[in-house]
């Protein structure tokens, strides 16, 4: 056992030292351009985040065939585990160490406000992408510098209300998952569902994860709401769909709102004329958006399978965008070209940056409503962009 | 309701009868053992989408594969920690659960998938009621393996073995039964147990890296309410589970919030009250 | 003598190097001030964890207690508007009644059934905050920020708390106490006849160790801001409350210690050097550790500078 142990300690004592020698603040050449980005990469949200890293790979390539004013611009990921001590030192190290000249990033709340907190006392461009909780937005509400491209939550629930309404609903049933995403959901469910004219019937919650919803599905199925609104997790939408053919609960519309929809979802037959709500899907019918995707097919040889590949996308494009036309790394310059932007791209809607309720540069507010059809997401809503007509889902 | 909670039940025992197992017969508690059950719910989507295998028919292959796997990894780490603080048995299988986790993510990515079998949206009908084709199957199979694993307990030599090192380590060791063997034996068992759960979720939902987790507290909250290491408490333990869910699900208004709130109060009241589990 | 002098000249400069440390680097690198943050709040939760461990009681509480103490700060000075420092303290005094009932109601169990009546209670309080309104449910609350966010002066705030922490546990195990925690935790029946007050030792300690608990629960929300009873009240908690220990070497003051400040570094460095499957690394030397090192850090230190009282139980 001695032996062992001396062992082992030689060999961490080893692991570290080569560690901490491989581990090198990179060499200033050139000095280039210098983009930090805070994302989860490991951890439940990890998915969204490794998305969001190929969008930005997609940029890059863009963004270093010709150089920013002259240079060369480099991109620093680091993975805050969703984990928000981890972002906070995430943020600091990039700011401090690294030196960033802007800021990317974010998915999660709790992580989004500890790197707030931050900035809050060294200001830098930041332009977020995460972070749907209106908790962020107050506190970021004096800061100049702070850009947020994904809608607020109360975004999502004005879209979700609006398209269910275009379906002519008129009463519905809500069924929350008991985390976060449910509860903030719920909150503003009857609210908005009453300013469009929806009476909701009744807001059910229950336990993400759980292998079995029917006692829920059953509850709500005996509502006889013309729709079924439902936010829980890609996990949850697989008992959702089985379990509500089994017991036969077919409402006119079946509305579910995951991050994420799980891989195998588009096989399945019990899944056909699901609606759900995204920033975007791959269907998108816009130029901007199949030459995304047509890109992203030859870059990674799969299916770009979230919005947060296009999001990242964007995030990463119009900030480069923006010290190029600020003509200089300034952050008032350049906060004020950020201001400025006017860009379409990927996400198939104009990105412009405009006040928000308490924000100063908030810029999407709207998301598309799609429906799995034969094994599609087919955008059909709003009716501008739409590929197809929704199916009801009862028939 | 009632017949909702029972078909929950199964695979709620199925899933805890092997850490029962592990826990009563060799006194690890292994708080990998959700992780087991995630490696069986990726060979069963694996075998689906590859080879068109029905998780069903994957039973046998994927228990012989896990009972391995678990064998590998009961020499290689258990064995080592068996006379070692309750604490390092419980840190050890901790450092294997993130291990295994993050495996999966590697090999897998943390993307939820789902096998889209042929009969997961199907229902039945029986005497009036409703129920899902694929619950019943899984129901079914954790009753015939849970009673088969009783059986084998009670009738076989090994079984004898089994209930003997458990009770009495050094007894056993004493009266010839070869206690290490027992262990190797055992521990596998669970595993494979484990990894049978797995490929039922994979028949009836999706497989993810992380679903391992909810799968070992339910697991310990069903062993606990048994009674440690009384496997013949499982299945009316499992029952309390999913009876309590399913009715605080559906009776009590918002009740899926509550559900989980419930089942860990009444483990801390029978803990607090009948310290050695309700059905001994 | 001499040894005894080395053993007091060591800590003496660590505090000093700690004291001065973060007026360095908030002008160098104030990464670093942040990882130390990190580190502090890592190495309260695990020696807080530690005092209780020593009486044989293996607690998966602690979350409760650190998302007990989280709360009662958050709610006192969102709501009442009580002095941050105040709310603290009553999120540690808070925690020390809940951690008095528990530990009388869960005194007769043992190793793994004690674990999951601590982690099924820690749950139940976990729900309950999800479920209430006044609590800002599973929305979370953001909480205002402690001596106006500057980093140096919260850095010193937890130091000192840990430096309390440390001198209790100091004073523990060289005081009486140490053998009524040591008597009870190799067997309670002998230490009862032995004459120790086994209900008072168990129950104080459970209340010294969730006190700290609560305390940098509390300190938590009013750095990071923000709290939500998924993350205040999660199982992670409570699990790294105990890896630290493990890792570091348990019942002593420098173990938890040692076992924070290497499990946290070398996470940060796995983190920034290897970009992903870095927790596969993690989980393999924790295993590793279990296996090979089972008294933990410092017991390798000590194999390495005492070979001879190695096997002597720490």
């Amino acid at each position: 056992m001695n032996r062992w142990g001396r062992i082992g300690a030689a060999v961490a004592l080893a692991a570290t030292l080569i560690f901490s020698a491989a581990y090198q603040p990179a060499a200033a050449q050139q000095e280039p351009i210098r983009i930090g980005a805070i994302i989860p990469l490991t951890g439940p949200s990890g998915v969204s985040g490794q998305a969001m890293q190929k969008g930005y790979q997609l940029a890059m390539d863009e963004i270093n065939r010709q150089g920013v004013l002259g240079r060369r611009v480099e991109l620093i990921v680091e993975d805050d585990r969703g984990d928000p001590p981890t972002g906070a030192a995430a943020f600091l190290k990039l700011v401090t160490r690294d030196r960033v000249n802007a800021l990317i990033g974010g998915l999660a709340s709790n992580v989004s406000i500890a790197v707030a907190s931050q900035a809050l006392q060294r200001p830098i461009l930041m332009a977020w992408t995460g972070a749907a909780s209106p908790l962020v937005e107050q506190l970021l509400k004096d800061a100049d510098w702070f850009f947020h491209y994904h809608p607020w939550q109360y975004n999502n629930a004005d879209s979700t209300w609006r398209f269910v309404r275009s379906t002519g609903a008129k009463t519905a049933t809500v069924a929350v998952e008991d985390g976060p995403f449910g509860s903030s959901a719920a909150d503003e469910a009857r609210g908005f569902a009453k300013q469009f004219g929806i009476t909701v019937v009744s807001v059910e919650t229950f336990k993400t994860g759980s292998p079995d919803l029917t006692p829920m599905l059953t509850k709500a199925k005996a509502t006889n709401a013309d729709a079924f609104v439902f936010v829980g997790f890609d996990q949850d939408v697989v008992p959702l769909a089985t379990q509500a053919r089994q017991i036969a609960f077919a409402p006119k519309l079946m509305l579910a709102a995951p991050p994420s929809w799980p891989v195998g979802f588009e096989k399945l037959a019990a899944g056909n004329y699901f609606a759900g709500m995204a920033l975007w899907t791959a269907e998108n019918p816009s130029a901007a958006s199949r030459r995304y995707v047509q890109r992203y097919r030859e870059r990674f040889k799969e299916e770009p399978a979230s919005y947060w590949g296009p999001l990242a996308y964007t995030n990463l494009i119009t900030v480069v965008d923006a010290i190029r036309r600020a003509g200089t790394l300034d952050m008032d310059a350049v906060v004020r070209a950020m201001k400025a932007t006017d860009y379409e791209g990927p996400i198939g809607i104009r990105l412009t940056f405009k006040r928000s309720i308490y924000g100063k540069n908030q810029g999407f507010t709207r998301l598309i409503a799609f429906q799995w059809q034969n094994g599609k997401q087919v955008v059909v809503w709003p009716e501008e962009i739409a590929g197809a007509k929704l199916v009801p889902f009862a028939r | 309701m009632l017949i909702l909670g029972v078909l929950r039940s199964g695979l709620y025992s199925l899933a805890a009868v092997g850490l029962a197992l592990s826990v009563g017969v060799i006194g690890i508690v292994n708080f990998a053992h959700g992780e087991f059950l995630m490696l069986g719910a990726y060979f069963g989507y694996w075998l689906y989408v590859s080879y068109g295998v029905d998780p069903l028919a994957a039973i046998p292959l994927g228990a012989v594969g896990l009972f391995a796997l678990g064998g590998v990894i009961y020499r290689s780490a258990i064995q080592r920690v068996l006379r070692a603080p309750e604490l390092n048995q419980m840190l050890l299988t901790f450092g294997l659960s993130i291990f295994l986790q993050n495996l999966a993510i590697i090999l897998w990515t943390g993307d939820p998938r789902v096998a889209t079998i042929s009969y997961k949206a199907t229902a039945v009908t029986l005497g009036g009621f409703t129920i899902g084709l694929p619950q019943l199957i899984v129901f079914g199979i954790a009753m015939a393996l849970t009673l088969s694993l009783f059986a084998v307990l009670g009738r076989t030599r090994i079984g004898k073995a089994m209930r003997a090192v458990a009770q009495n380590r050094l007894g056993a060791a004493l009266v010839g039964v070869e206690v290490d063997r027992v262990y190797l034996l055992a521990f596998g068992l669970s595993t494979a147990l484990a990894g049978t759960a797995g490929l039922m979720i994979t028949l009836q939902l999706s497989v993810s890296p992380f679903m391992g987790l909810q799968y070992t507290l339910k697991a310990f909250a069903i062993i606990v309410i048994a009674g440690l290491g009384n496997i013949n408490g499982v299945v009316s333990a499992s029952l309390i589970l999913g009876l309590s869910e399913a009715f605080v699900e559906f009776y009590v208004p918002g009740g899926g919030g509550w559900a989980e709130g419930v089942f860990f109060l009444l483990i801390l009241l029978v803990l607090v009250i009948r310290p050695r589990g309700l059905f001994r | 003598m001499t040894a005894r002098a080395g053993r007091a000249i060591l800590p003496a400069v660590a505090l000093a190097a700690a004291v001065v440390f973060p007026y360095w680097a908030d002008r160098a690198q104030p990464y670093y001030l942040q990882i130390a943050i990190n580190v502090l709040i890592f190495a309260t939760l695990a020696l807080s964890w530690d005092l209780l461990a020593r009486t044989g009681q293996l607690s998966l509480a602690h979350a409760a207690f650190y998302g007990l103490g989280a709360y009662t700060s958050a709610l006192l000075t969102l709501r009442l508007s009580i002095p941050i420092p105040v709310g603290i303290l009553a999120g540690g005094l808070l925690a020390i009644g809940a951690a008095a009932g528990l530990g009388i109601l869960t005194l007769r169990l043992r190793g793994i059934y004690f674990a999951i009546a601590t982690l099924a209670f820690s749950e139940t309080l976990r729900v309950t905050t999800n479920q209430l309104r006044f609590t800002g449910a599973a929305t979370g609350l953001v909480v205002p920020s402690l001596l106006g966010g500057q980093r140096v002066a919260q850095y010193l705030a937890i130091l000192g708390v840990l430096a309390l922490l440390v001198l209790v546990s100091w004073l523990i195990n060289r005081s009486r106490w140490h053998f009524a925690f040591t008597a009870i935790r190799t067997n309670e029946e002998v230490a009862a006849t032995m004459g120790v007050d086994v209900v008072r030792f168990k129950v104080l300690a459970f209340m010294i160790s969730a006190f700290f608990a609560g305390v940098t629960g509390a300190y938590y929300a009013h750095v990071f801001l923000f709290i939500s009873p998924v993350e205040s009240y999660s199982l992670a908690v409570s699990v790294g409350a105990l890896v630290a220990p493990i890792f570091g070497g348990l019942y002593t003051t420098a173990g938890p210690l040692l076992g924070a400040i290497g499990l946290r570094v070398g996470e940060e460095v796995l983190r920034t050097s290897l970009r992903s499957g870095y927790l596969i690394i993690y989980g393999l030397i924790l295993t590793v550790v279990i296996l090979f090192m089972p008294r933990g850090l410092i017991g390798v230190y000590r194999s390495l500078t005492r070979p001879g009282t190695a096997r002597r139980a720490p």
